[in-house]
């Protein structure tokens, strides 16, 4: 019943054990189990990075509850392209603060990474990037959605997003009329 | 690569062959799903300042969820004014700007008040320059003092530097834009403005040349209480590489209570809102472009002593040059108030057929049953072919017991019997989306 790919579990301890020195298991919330490089699991995320240091991973698998087996595959698979493709300088300045610096832009590779991605596949990661701290994830993430956004109209963005317009005609009227310069063209 | 080591043995409610299923339901379920708004608020900030302060803004009109996220969305204070009243406050203000550390925060609004003292250019420029190297996206700098006009910076008022983000900049009594080039000035600096709004600031003709020759991105014009001296106006001796060139995006322009001549030479123009004397410039030389695609005209009367004869001006003006695209729609605010007598042949005199085909929505506020303005209505009924609604906001509802002409007058009564017209005492709701608004003074 709970057997998803033929796999005994005898078999995955083995593997888990195996692969031990230099991954880490994850546990998605439906029980998929990944192997990520312990490196950059600890370089990416500042909650895996903790927990590593803390001793708090799980050879069988450590439990990441809320996060899906598609998204946690994601992650995996961003932080193991992220090891093989990214000089660590990329890394250093992206974690500038972003208040004054302007956000170091995405690599071809990750713009690649998010564009194929669906709508809800790409919240779903922007979601585990935020519990598993990643900041250059959330940077990709996020700025993703933001081009989803760019010069849109508001009527433009909520079909986007499904976003539903709970505004009476006059709260609106009153919005546009607040800054109605940034509400000319529409 | 990931590595799908396979299901774990504790009890997970799903079932071999049912994954398909679950997620192709969950990812229909899904699509229906406001999944940006769930996000938290911190999450959505940081998107929010991936994007230029003008898409922020528009934001707030998503969802009540959305209203005021923008304004929060950098960590620090971005939204800065200043206000200077003496010279002390002057110096103790840029001193204090100096000193923030570097790199500058982002700015999303800079806002320079000088509150009835003079500041000298270098001041000025100190902080416009801070401004801009905070990468200032939204620009305002007003005198408060009325004597600042047309005295304290004469020909001085330029950027020697300018943020590359500058969406909106914003002058009010400045005293006169002169040359905007400073040395070594590059073309297209100004090269993300898209909003500029003049308020009570003289204009040279070469000032505005260079500004609009600088700014590629620019769509809305604003212009209020100008003096616009011969701003728009193509000076027939002028050689081809000295005229005015307009930015190619430019959608919305706005002339009110300007004096001078402004002829709009805009092909792209979208939009012209005009208020002042219908008899001066530049109504009386105004020419749209034959290729324009006009969406919006609003035209509201002055006070002037608008006679008759400049009705016909007036019929001209609709009718515009042959095949041009025009106007979904047109909103007139009008007095009229001189525009009695005469003969009512002459509006008919000029008109050539066919030409407001594409004349779509019509709004006259002030009506007040002269007339002419009954003949205006009739005239607009006659010729517009496609026109669909025709509001007039009149304190009157019926008309008063006047000698109309009386195939004017039963135009006007069958197309308010059929609905075409709609007459209301009020600008309420129903006609309010039709520019009611459009000059707010903000």
């Amino acid at each position: 019943m709970e057997v998803d790919k033929g796999k005994g579990e005898a078999e995955e301890t083995r593997k888990v054990a195996e692969a031990d020195r230099d991954t880490v298991t994850l546990k998605s919330s439906d029980g998929k189990l990944f192997e990520v490089s312990k490196e950059a699991a600890a370089r990416l995320s500042t909650v895996l990075a903790g927990m590593i240091a803390g001793g708090s991973i799980d050879d069988n698998g450590t439990d990441l509850k809320q996060i899906g087996s598609e998204a946690l595959e994601n992650v995996v698979d961003y932080c193991n392209k992220h090891a093989n493709s990214i000089p660590s300088a990329a890394l250093i300045s992206s974690s500038i603060s972003f208040n004054t610096a302007p956000f170091k832009e995405p690599e071809e590779w990750e713009r690649k990474f998010v564009d194929r991605l669906s709508h809800d596949a790409l919240f779903d990661l922007v979601e585990a990037a935020n519990f598993l701290g990643m900041e250059r994830l959330l940077d990709v993430t996020c700025h993703k959605i933001s081009e989803m956004m760019k010069g849109k109209s508001p009527d433009q963005i909520r079909e986007v997003f499904n976003i539903k317009n709970d505004y009476t005609k006059e709260e609106l009227e009153e919005i546009r009329q607040e800054l109605a310069w940034a509400f000319y063209d529409d | 690569m990931a590595h799908l080591l396979g299901a774990s043995t504790s009890s997970k409610k799903r079932r071999a062959g049912e994954e398909g299923d679950v997620s192709e339901a969950a990812a229909a379920a899904a699509g229906e799903e406001d999944r940006i708004s769930a996000l938290p608020d911190e999450l959505r900030r940081s998107i929010l300042t991936r994007l230029t302060f003008k898409d922020a803004i528009r934001t707030g009109a998503l969802a009540r969820g959305w209203r005021d996220l923008w304004k929060t969305r950098w960590p620090h204070r971005a939204s800065v004014e200043v206000r200077i009243s003496s010279p002390d406050d002057s110096r103790r203000e840029l001193d204090a700007l100096a000193h923030e550390p570097r790199p500058r925060r982002r700015l999303d609004r800079f806002s320079l008040v000088i509150d009835n003292c003079m500041l000298k250019s270098p001041e000025l420029w100190g902080f416009t320059d801070y401004a801009a190297e905070c990468r200032v996206e939204d620009l305002h700098v007003e005198y408060l003092h009325k004597e600042a006009r047309r005295s304290t910076l004469k020909g001085k008022f330029n950027f020697p530097r300018c943020s590359p983000l500058l969406a909106r900049l914003s002058l009010s009594r400045i005293g006169v834009i002169g040359s905007m080039y400073y040395k070594g000035a590059r073309p297209f600096r100004f090269r993300a403005l898209e909003v500029i709004r003049l308020h009570s600031v003289d204009i040279t003709r070469e000032g505005f040349k260079n500004l609009m020759a600088q700014c590629p991105s620019l769509l809305t014009l604003d212009l209020r209480g100008c003096d616009c001296g011969s701003l728009f106006f193509q000076l027939p001796y002028e050689s081809k590489r000295d005229s005015l060139v307009m930015p190619p995006k430019l959608r919305n322009v706005t002339v009110a209570d300007c004096r001078g001549f402004a002829v709009v030479p805009v092909p792209s123009l979208r939009s012209f809102c005009f208020r002042g004397d219908f008899t001066m410039p530049p109504m009386s030389s105004l020419s749209l472009p034959e290729d324009a695609t006009l969406a919006d005209l609003y035209i509201q009367f002055a006070h002037s002593a608008a006679e008759l004869y400049k009705t016909k001006m007036l019929s001209n003006f609709l009718c515009l040059p042959k095949d041009s695209m025009f106007s979904p729609s047109v909103a007139m605010s009008s007095s009229y108030k001189h525009m009695v007598g005469g003969s009512t042949d002459e509006v008919k005199e000029d008109l050539p057929e066919g030409d407001l085909a594409n004349l779509l929505m019509v709004k006259v506020m002030n009506f007040n049953w002269r007339r002419s303005e009954v003949q205006l209505v009739s005239f607009l009924l006659r010729k517009a072919s496609s026109l669909r609604k025709l509001l007039i906001v009149s304190p009157n509802v019926t008309p008063p017991d006047l000698p109309y002409v009386e195939a004017d007058l039963l135009l006007l009564k069958e197309a308010l019997a059929n609905g075409k017209i709609i007459l209301s005492e009020s600008d309420d709701i129903t006609t309010q989306p039709y520019h009611s608004k459009v000059f707010i003074m903000d």
